[in-house]
């Protein structure tokens, strides 16, 4: 009996011809959508923010350090709170900071702020001073850092062949330098083959891939622990927090202190990827994949997924902010301007922190990387 | 062979059939080929993170789904709005006017998305209730009571036809 129905849907689907999608617009729909990362779907102004202080940028000398002669305030902006930047200002919490040049990507790590400006720049901002400390040759910049950390990572692509640089943000130096197993050519981006690519950092671990495959390198020894060797590109590894490590495995998301011992995590997805992205909380006992509504997943695979109101279309994690709380990114159907919520794992109840948070090019959340592409 | 090499062996392969699905779900050619220029779309930028290309039309047909019923939920397209009954039909002289396909068609797009999509993977697409599951990124009960309502809706539409639909997957095992 079922033949009826069968026949009825073949007899249809056959009745109907389809041209060949066209391959080029695909391709560069399909480029674009790689460079967009969590939420990149963003539009609309600046809502007005109560600001309880409007301050200006330090210049930035020749040499890197703050232009003592322009008469600017040097500006301390909070840590352990919301951020986000739109165009040139970075925002934490009520205070904002004009650097005087687009930021393009930041991270927040626990003494201050690491940003990535326009023109390829690395800028270390600690206790109000502004210094250049590197260089990000490419057009798709990533930082890495880490909530309980002063390190930041990048891949310097300016000399000869990649070289992986580990800023020491409470230190004020650089503390590790490497390129011992890069060469001349390596792509930097997630999706090329064989790239040398930043994966995290976690503690005083750095975690990236180069011709070995993906590696731990202790910031403090140098000492180097290969733990995958079949990493092929930047999506092999998706985060390490508190020494477990989250892969993106052939059962999608596997989670586990090491490669071998990394269980996938139930329901967050299959093995043929949709959400193959994403973050662990600081403990690592939850994961929010990336996904188009708000998702939080405990390491058994315990739906946690905070509520938020049903007008928004898009919603998802892009930070924790503690362990039980998590940063959301959402958009409304009518309304192109991004807010962010704070919500709680405990209650599942979301509160309001940013109405409206800058138009797409603009707006950048402390990610480390440029959303929008 | 590059990447898009691989994809463009792909979507010359597989367009058709993926377009056939997707018309099926939503009755309209126009946004099948909207729908399935997204799933391609998604499917190319999760080409490097495809570790079986073979899983490439499965990926590809999860997309198709659960961004046709992502769609309906958004953005209420549908010109025919699903409901929980249908309206009584084949009953009659209605069979003169109308043949008996057109009238499962009509009752078939008249069905909630996630109805529509149950039935259109398991009975034209002829996967699993696993497969199917999959794809619509649900629970295998969630199937079984999407199936089973859907055929429940049709059964109750076609009236006096009623017993050219299955009667087996009535039954919800969750």
């Amino acid at each position: 009996m079922t033949e009826k129905l069968r026949d009825l849907l073949h007899d249809r689907a056959a009745d109907v011809d389809f041209p060949t999608p066209d391959l080029d617009v695909l391709v560069r729909a399909g480029d674009r959508r790689v460079r967009r990362r969590r939420g990149a779907v963003l539009g609309g102004s600046l809502a007005a923010l109560a600001v309880a202080a409007a301050l200006v940028a330090p210049v930035l000398t020749d040499d890197g350090s703050p232009d003592a002669a322009s008469g600017r305030d040097a500006v301390t902006l909070p840590l352990d709170i919301v951020s986000w930047a739109d165009g040139s200002v970075l925002h934490a919490g009520p205070a904002e900071l004009d650097l005087g040049v687009t930021i393009r990507a930041f991270v927040q790590t626990t003494v201050g702020y690491v940003v990535v400006d326009a023109d390829g720049r690395v800028l270390s901002l600690v206790d109000g001073e502004t210094t250049e400390v590197g260089s990000i040759e490419s057009g798709r910049p990533r930082l890495v850092g880490d909530h309980d950390s002063a390190l930041v990572g990048w891949v310097d692509s300016s000399g000869e062949r990649p070289t992986f640089v580990v800023l020491d943000q409470a230190a004020d130096k650089v503390a590790l330098e490497d390129s011992s197993a890069t060469e001349a050519g390596m792509g930097d981006l997630a999706d090329e083959s064989d790239p040398a690519y930043f994966y995290a950092i976690d503690g005083e671990t750095a975690y990236w891939r180069d011709q070995r495959g993906a590696v731990a390198v202790s910031v403090v020894t140098g000492e180097v622990d290969v733990i995958d060797a079949d990493a092929r590109n930047g999506f092999d590894l998706i985060d390490v927090q508190d020494g477990v490590l989250a892969f993106y495995g052939a059962q999608g998301v596997e989670v586990g202190e090491t490669r071998a011992s990394a269980r996938p995590l139930r329901d967050v997805l299959d093995g043929n990827v949709l959400e193959s992205n994403g973050v662990l909380s600081p403990l690592a006992t939850m994961f929010a994949p990336d996904s188009e509504q708000v998702r939080v997943v405990g390491r058994n695979g315990t739906p946690l997924a905070p509520s938020l109101p049903t007008s928004y279309f898009f919603s998802t994690v892009y930070e924790w902010a503690d362990d039980e709380t998590v940063r959301v990114i959402a958009l409304e159907a009518d309304d192109p301007s991004a807010d962010l919520f704070s919500c709680s794992i405990l209650t599942s109840g979301c509160t309001l922190l940013i109405d409206g948070a800058g138009a797409e090019g603009e707006l950048q959340l402390p990610t480390g990387e440029t959303l929008g592409g | 062979m590059t990447r898009r090499d691989e994809f463009a062996e792909f979507v010359t392969g597989r367009s058709g059939a993926l377009h056939r699905a997707a018309y099926l779900m939503v009755g309209d050619r126009a946004l099948a080929q909207d729908l399935v220029q997204e799933a391609l779309v998604k499917t190319y930028a999760a080409w490097p993170r495809l570790r079986d290309k073979g899983n490439a039309e499965a990926y590809c047909r999860k997309a198709i789904t659960t961004t046709a019923i992502s769609w309906f939920r958004r953005k209420s397209w549908s010109h025919e709005r699903p409901s929980e009954s249908l309206p009584s039909g084949a009953d009659g002289g209605h069979a003169d006017s109308v043949t008996q396909s057109q009238w499962l068609w009509e009752g078939l797009q008249q069905l909630p998305p996630r109805q529509r999509a149950a039935i259109v993977l398991r009975y034209y697409e002829d996967l699993t209730e696993v497969q199917t599951a999959e794809a619509m990124g649900c629970a295998v009960g969630t199937v079984k009571s999407q199936v089973s309502a859907g055929i429940a809706k049709l059964r109750e539409h076609l009236g006096d036809d009623a017993d050219l639909l299955p009667l087996t997957d009535l039954v919800v095992n969750r």
